[in-house]
């Protein structure tokens, strides 16, 4: 006889508890681009970088989740969490200055609520999903049904999303065997299980193998496979489809919470290593930002070679920062190489430039120029996209165009591209570049990561249609 | 903490004559299961189709507890629905709530009164929410030791508004509908078992 108890639910507990705070500048566009592995694992907020905040999402939502007590004998809940969420943004001084109350301030209650309503969510969608794996629940239950649990002012075309992913509509309903990867093609979130998208008003409900029978999804008898993924398998993800240029960005990205290496990318730290690093990160970036500029700018008319025309010396403020912010991306280990030809100045001047340089770069990163061009290059990070049984420098050289070892992600003129601007905060069009079509947005969070540092000013990016 | 145990002599003999006839009883149990968590869901999904009294925002209470009604252990003689949120047991029950479980988040301090919605803007959120959401200050107007209320002005300073009581303890109502009835879950356990069965029988051509 079933009976009914108020208890955890252990599944979504495990769910929970597999994640880490993961910090990070990333908007909601480039997580999709994380590998599902990776992302499952992650607690993580677009754009949010203050671990404290993670920190509290975390145990927040395990503590809904598992009924712990607090030490005076309170449950959380979701209006204190909520609130929490709102007090602890404003006290981190983490709200944006415009725009305030809507889903992009983490300090706004709209984003509080989606937060909980995702998080507590995707922890009881993947316990729907695991106990339904068990072959007897199969066999008793092998279908499900999309149903709306929630009415929407504006709701979305659920049965239009359903047949464009491939979805048959059985007697009008939107009903698939469980093992059916529709489950995951409906999903936002490449999860086979609700919610499918944020805001979601739509839930899955059993078909029973009687009604399955009577619609004509299964034969009697018929026994459907279990399809569980091996998430508590799966604490690391294969890096057999990421290139070795993405596998630096990601680095570059998440800085000390993750480890990549030849096979494999895996969460190894948490957002508060992360919040750790951080500091002294920004400040490299914007020291070696400073000297750069300020030595750039050193190298007067005197220093260029004579046959250079004068109209040349328009260029050089633009040059200066352009330059300044990628070699601080450089120094800051977010970039393996930075290369500029700048043969017209004289080779004295460059060598006064370089020197001046290397002294404020951290230890292992070497300015370096030859025949007119400057170098500056992080050794460990383009030793990764070296061939380690040639020689490191002759490698460079030749390289010293490839966008992939420039941290572009791509080879000019080489697959399918988007055009990237990086923007200052007013709008303006800073710089921009070519960045593969498919990991774009990580590319531009990246490249839009390195003006930000460099100089203490937000700095954006657009994906150029 | 068991909240229903669908207890009828008649349903329980039906089911373990069924019990009797499964070869496997687990995957008929599984059957029964969900579909008692499938009349669960479906109730809840219609109580929440009823605005709060207050009338303020949505908070989907009801849909929380449909999310959080999942399966729980099922053997070959029994199986569980679990419900995962907590708030449930006091709509089940009833019973006693009271200050001092939490922190102030302004006070930092355990609280000592209960801060109960009376306007509509306050349902479901917390006074700091509220003040943050609505950009209003409120203040405290103190009655008994632990009572009183929380109010704030208008912006033009021309009136004020009551959004909270402060209350010690409160007591929280039974709500006789906040499950199905017993006998509609037995029902229903009963009917998804033998369709199973039935099903089974017709499979191996036993009827």
């Amino acid at each position: 006889m079933p009976s009914l108890t108020l208890a955890p639910v252990a599944d979504a507990v495990s769910w929970l508890q597999a994640k880490r705070p993961i910090a990070s500048v990333l908007r909601t566009a480039e997580w999709a681009r994380i590998p599902i592995d990776l992302r499952n694992r992650a607690q993580f907020s677009a754009g949010v970088e203050s671990a404290r905040l993670l920190q509290r999402i975390q145990d927040g939502v395990l503590g809904i989740l598992d009924h712990r007590p607090n030490q005076l004998g309170g449950l959380e809940d979701r209006s204190g969490f909520i609130r929490d969420l709102i007090t602890l943004a404003e006290s981190e001084g983490i709200r944006p200055a415009k725009r305030r109350g809507g889903l992009t301030d983490i300090g706004s209650e709209r984003r509080a609520e989606l937060i909980y309503q995702q998080q507590v969510g995707q922890a009881y969608g993947y316990a729907h999903y695991k106990g339904a794996q068990d072959p007897d629940a199969l066999q008793a239950a092998p279908a499900q049904e999309l149903v709306r649990v929630r009415q929407a002012k504006i709701p979305r075309d659920w049965i239009d999303r359903w047949q464009r992913a491939g979805g048959r509509l059985i007697q009008g309903r939107m009903i698939a065997l469980k093992s059916d990867d529709i489950w995951r093609r409906i999903s936002r979130f490449d999860n086979p299980w609700p919610p499918y998208d944020f805001g979601s008003g739509m839930w899955v409900e059993d078909i029973l193998a009687p009604e399955a029978i009577d619609l004509g999804l299964i034969a009697p008898g018929q026994r459907i496979p279990p399809s569980e993924p091996d998430f508590n398998r799966h604490l690391e993800a294969s890096v057999t489809n990421l290139s070795p240029e993405l596998r630096q960005n990601l680095q570059s990205l998440f800085g000390p919470q993750v480890d990549v290496d030849a096979n494999k990318i895996q969460w190894k730290g948490t957002a508060h290593d992360y919040a750790a690093a951080a500091p002294d990160l920004r400040q490299t970036a914007r020291s070696v930002f400073a000297r750069s500029q300020e030595a750039f700018r050193a190298m007067g008319l005197g220093d260029l070679r004579a046959e250079i025309p004068r109209g040349v010396q328009e260029a050089v403020g633009y040059l200066s920062r352009t330059n300044s912010v990628e070699i601080s991306a450089v120094a800051s280990g977010r970039k393996p190489l930075y290369h500029e030809d700048l043969s017209w100045y004289r080779h004295e001047a460059l060598d006064r430039y370089a020197r001046s340089i290397q002294r404020r770069l951290p230890q292992g990163v070497v300015a370096r120029h030859a025949a007119g061009h400057l170098y500056v290059y992080h050794p460990d990070l383009v030793g990764r996209l070296a061939d380690p049984s040639q020689p490191l420098w002759p490698q460079i050289v030749a390289h010293r165009d490839n966008g992939l070892w420039l941290g572009y992600g791509l080879q000019r003129g080489q697959g399918r591209s988007a055009s990237i601007l990086i923007l200052a905060s007013d709008g303006t069009p800073v710089t921009g570049f070519q960045a593969p079509a498919a990991t774009a947005e990580l590319y531009g969070a990246a490249r839009a990561r390195d003006w930000t540092d460099a100089t203490g000013e937000p700095h954006l990016y657009r994906i150029v249609p | 903490m068991i909240l229903l145990r669908i207890d009828s002599q008649q349903v329980t003999s039906r089911l373990e004559q069924l019990h009797r006839l499964a070869a496997r009883p687990r995957p008929m149990v599984q059957a029964a299961t969900r579909a008692t968590r499938t009349l669960l869901q479906r109730h809840f999904r219609e109580k929440d189709k009823t605005p709060n009294k207050l009338g303020g925002r949505r908070t989907h209470f009801w849909l929380d507890i449909m999310r959080s009604t999942q399966m729980g252990e099922v053997t070959d003689n029994y199986g569980i629905v679990k419900i995962g949120d907590t708030r449930l047991s006091l709509h089940v029950r009833g019973g006693r709530v009271t200050a001092g479980k939490g922190i102030s988040s302004k006070t930092g301090v355990p609280t000592r009164a209960l801060s109960i919605p009376v306007a509509p803007e306050a349902h479901g959120r917390r006074p700091a929410a509220l003040e943050a959401t609505l950009g209003i200050k409120l203040f405290m107007v103190p009655k008994d030791f632990g009572t009183g209320l929380l109010a704030a002005a208008s912006k033009d300073g021309s009136n004020i508004k009551v959004y909270y009581i402060l209350r010690r303890s409160v007591q929280i109502p039974r709500d006789p509908t906040a499950l199905p009835p017993g006998d509609h879950l037995a029902r229903t356990a009963v009917a998804a078992a033998e369709a199973h069965l039935r099903a089974y029988a017709q499979q191996h051509q036993i009827v």
